[in-house]
């Protein structure tokens, strides 16, 4: 709960849009008596097709459009009080940004905003230029900018005030599967550190990857909200992965399930082509330049840290599993029985970079010997650059140089919507 | 505060990118030193002088006008239009410090290029005697009318006894049944114009003296002062000239009587064209202690057979240096760019970017004009009259006057001192009444219209 007293970070009431016509008689209802409620500490995938009011009903959140009727609540309060908006990171669904300022001067220029003292404006500016891969490239004008980075520099204003809450309306729009992967792993990362993250994207994949409820709207109505997991979740199903067999052996485990009065499919696991891809780029990188961005020095350079089990593919090390009964597995897709991801846990040294505080000494499921599915071709491992995100963000230490927990344990899930 | 400064800051960055900001700074750049060596007016140090400044001056003036008007209407129009708005207005900031941000970049700008291109004014100005090698008389006639401030006196009228001679022609008419059959407003509007013009002639054979009140010359020995005039003749005479008899000095000292004059009373005889203006210099020790001088005029009957009519009669005298007073025209330069810059960012607020350029440009234009527009229009018919006073008199009312005596040009070619109080009081009615009435109703129209444009 919020010191405000509210238990929703955002909070909408009946909150509807509808868009006149020249003679001011309802043309099109944008969005129609949404009752959206946004817990603290949780990422939440806001989706639909297009025109369905998601972005309509970001911009009343943010006060960029007036309700039509209802009221839209957000950490409690309006967006317009400067006190709430100085809480809230926002990026739009392009980059509306000043073009004829170069990345640098961009930053500065929100963090002036902000009020944030010169030295930590610097500071965040290298910080947050690094973090998104445009460390040399901050003193060139936007104007000149791929769209890849201006969405990775839309990321970084987002930040730039350290904001409790993130509205990011389709962040890796246009960004390359690399970019997009150390996206969703700073998403991850910062909802581990207490923010609330609203995630409004049409790539349902990253989704599914970062987030703990959905919500899906059509027609300016919502149609289905709740847990990831739990909407996804084959209840009468159950996955189990093991290392390679012996045909004898898989005979003798089918004929189990048969006596068992139930069905079996064995298949072996395929890699995602992101995985495939982010291992491709991960060994260019080592022997090619380039005049983009560059990855290696923003979060993947956070991330590449040398590998605590090389034999892991960068994905699974990203996104690490936790163990779990198998009957809680996640989905499983329909031709393959791939490893089931829970929620992520990524490597926890790019937050501590960014908000001063060292990661909590979580045990990584992954790291145990027994619960690895498989030996993928050894890569560089992703780890997070706790101290650029300990810089960023600025951290509560305990007496004893612990960290304050802000996000709920992994194994408490957020509770369902009503 | 913190906001709007960095707002501002976003704004100039934005404007100095511009190609009209480019290509006025080059410009200007360009001709200000080019018109300093080429222009040399009636050839003579003054009149070189008076060129460059009238040129230079109005060239500044108009060009950054211009760019001001420009630059407040783009700036605000192009934050919608690329949407960049819809980022910023989601940060702690309040709308009005987004429209006070765009104001004082618009405004701080133009008022930084103003500094910049009047120091380069002056700096030519003062090196024009220099480069030009002109005589000694030259010099010193362009120091004691250009290089200097003066104050400009007009002269003393009764208007209460217009007003009385008029009432008794009318009641001499009303005596005499002879009252035109007219309105008494209109009989009295034409007697008073008649009356007026009766006080202005001098017919041949006739003198006219004119009272100077509060002429305080310098008390230095070589302190002169400035008898300046126009009138026109009717019938015209052949030649256009009229020949014309001058006393200057305090002809109170002869009136009584005195047989030795404590201040000197100074005469000259003229032959001039009608319908230009003239002036003549006397020495600064013919004002009275008391500060009254007197202008005597005789129109003689042996050469002019024309009556002659004043329209202006003045005496200037010196108060002050040259430099004080093109800062104080600086500054009433810098109040119109500042007018337009609110005037810019408040209808950017809710019109477009050609809409808001062309509605400042017309406000700007018709500034230029104003005092003329309304001397002109009051004149109407009264049908014609009526429509004017409830549609465009209240527009031109609102307006601001950027000609007259709001023009910073005529101050530096006469050499004419702004006086503080005129320069507050053009300040007080364009700055604080009519540019904060802009800026509120701008600040009101965008905090509640919805920024983002709407998509469904």
């Amino acid at each position: 709960m919020d010191s405000s007293g509210s238990s929703y970070a955002i909070e909408t009431i009946n909150l509807t849009k509808i868009f006149p016509d020249w003679w001011g008689r309802p043309k099109v209802k944008a969005v129609v008596d949404l009752n959206l409620k946004v817990r603290y500490n949780e990422i939440y995938g806001f989706l639909g097709p297009n025109g369905s009011g998601k972005t309509t009903t970001i911009k009343m959140l943010l006060n960029l459009l007036h309700p039509t009727k209802g009221h839209a609540f957000v950490l409690g309060g309006r967006s317009t009080d400067p006190a709430i908006a100085a809480r809230i990171g926002y990026l739009p669904e392009e980059s509306y940004l000043y073009r004829y300022l170069t990345a640098r001067e961009t930053l500065d220029f929100y963090g002036r905003i902000f009020g944030l003292p010169a030295p930590v404006r610097k500071s965040r500016i290298d910080t947050l230029l690094e973090m998104v891969g445009l460390a040399g490239l901050g003193s060139r004008r936007i104007g000149t900018y791929s769209k890849g980075m201006m969405r990775r520099i839309g990321l970084a204003q987002a930040l730039i005030n350290d904001p409790d809450l993130l509205i990011l309306d389709e962040p890796t729009s246009g960004m390359d599967p690399i970019g997009t992967r150390q996206i969703k792993d700073l998403l991850l990362e910062l909802a581990r550190r207490g923010k609330t993250i609203l995630l409004c994207s049409h790539l349902l994949a990253d989704v599914e990857d970062v987030c703990d409820r959905i919500g899906i709207m059509y027609g300016g109505r919502m149609q289905v909200e709740g847990p990831v997991r739990e909407l996804l979740q084959h209840r009468d199903e159950l996955q189990i992965l093991t290392g390679p067999l012996t045909p004898e052996a898989r005979e003798e485990i089918k004929s189990v399930i048969r006596r068992e009065g139930s069905w079996c499919k064995m298949t072996t696991p395929v890699d995602k082509l992101e995985t495939f891809f982010v291992n491709i780029i991960t060994k260019a990188q080592a022997s090619q330049p380039t005049s983009g961005a560059k990855p290696g020095t923003g979060i993947q350079g956070f991330l590449a840290a040398p590998p605590a089990s090389p034999s892991k593919a960068v994905l699974e090390q990203l996104v690490a599993k936790k163990p779990q009964p198998a009957a809680e597995a996640g989905p499983a897709e329909a031709a393959e029985t791939e490893p089931t991801q829970s929620r992520p846990a990524p490597k926890k040294d790019l937050l501590e970079q960014l908000t001063g505080k060292p990661a909590e000494p979580t045990v990584s499921p992954t790291e145990a010997p027994t619960e690895k599915p498989s030996e993928p071709p050894a890569v560089p491992k992703l780890s997070v650059r706790q101290d650029v995100l300990q810089k960023l963000l600025g951290g509560r230490k305990g007496p004893d140089g612990s960290t304050e927990q802000t996000r709920r344990p992994e194994s408490e899930e957020p509770r369902n919507a009503e | 505060m913190r906001n709007s400064w960095a707002i501002a800051k976003n704004t100039i960055a934005q404007a100095v990118r511009m190609k009209i900001a480019a290509a006025v700074l080059v410009l200007l750049l360009i001709l200000l030193p080019t018109m300093a060596w080429m222009l040399t007016g009636d050839g003579t140090l003054l009149g070189r002088l008076q060129s460059f400044s009238s040129y230079s001056i109005s060239l500044v003036g108009f060009l950054l006008s211009l760019l001001t008007i420009a630059v407040s209407c783009y700036s605000l129009h192009s934050d919608f239009r690329v949407r960049t708005i819809d980022l910023v207005i989601t940060k702690p900031i309040a709308r009005h410090q987004i429209v006070l941000g765009k104001f004082w970049g618009a405004a701080g700008l133009n008022l930084f290029l103003l500094a910049g291109f009047s120091c380069m004014i002056y700096g030519l100005t003062a090196a024009i005697p220099r480069l030009s090698k002109a005589p000694e008389d030259q010099i010193a006639r362009a120091q004691t009318e250009f290089f200097t401030a003066r104050r400009v006196v007009a002269p003393q009228t009764s208007e209460e006894e217009i007003v009385k001679r008029v009432e008794e022609r009318i009641e001499t008419l009303r005596k005499n049944r002879q009252l035109p059959d007219l309105s008494m407003e209109q009989i009295r509007q034409t007697l008073l114009e008649q009356e007026r013009i009766a006080q202005k002639s001098v017919e041949p054979a006739a003198a006219k003296e004119w009272d100077f009140q509060t002429i305080f010359p310098p008390k230095d020995p070589n302190s002169v002062m400035f008898v300046r005039y126009k009138f026109q003749a009717a019938p015209e005479p052949p030649n256009q000239e009229i020949f014309g008899q001058w006393r200057v000095g305090d002809f109170r000292q002869f009136r009584t009587g005195l047989r030795e004059y404590k201040t000197p009373i100074y005469g000259l005889e003229r032959s001039e064209a009608a319908r230009t203006l003239h002036s003549f210099t006397v020495p600064g020790n013919a004002a009275a202690d008391d500060g009254l001088v007197t202008v005597g005029f005789f129109n003689s009957p042996e050469r002019n057979f024309s009556t002659v009519i004043f329209d202006q009669m003045e005496v200037l005298y010196p108060v002050g240096g040259f430099g004080v007073n093109f800062f104080r025209v600086v500054l009433l330069m810098a109040v119109r760019l500042i007018f337009l810059a609110a005037l810019g960012i408040s209808l950017s607020t809710w019109l477009s970017f050609p809409v808001a350029t062309l509605f400042s440009l017309m406000v700007f234009f018709a500034g230029l004009i104003n005092g003329f527009i309304l001397e002109s229009i009051e004149g109407l018919g009264a049908v014609l009259g009526m429509v004017y006073r409830f549609t465009i008199r209240w527009f031109l009312y609102a307006i601001p006057r950027f000609d007259g005596p709001y023009s910073p040009t005529d101050y530096l070619v006469s050499g004419e001192v702004l006086s503080w109080t005129f320069l507050g009081k053009a300040a007080l009615i364009t700055l604080v009444v009519q540019m904060v009435l802009l800026l509120v109703i701008g600040i009101w129209i965008f905090s509640r219209r919805e920024i983002a444009k709407i998509t469904v």
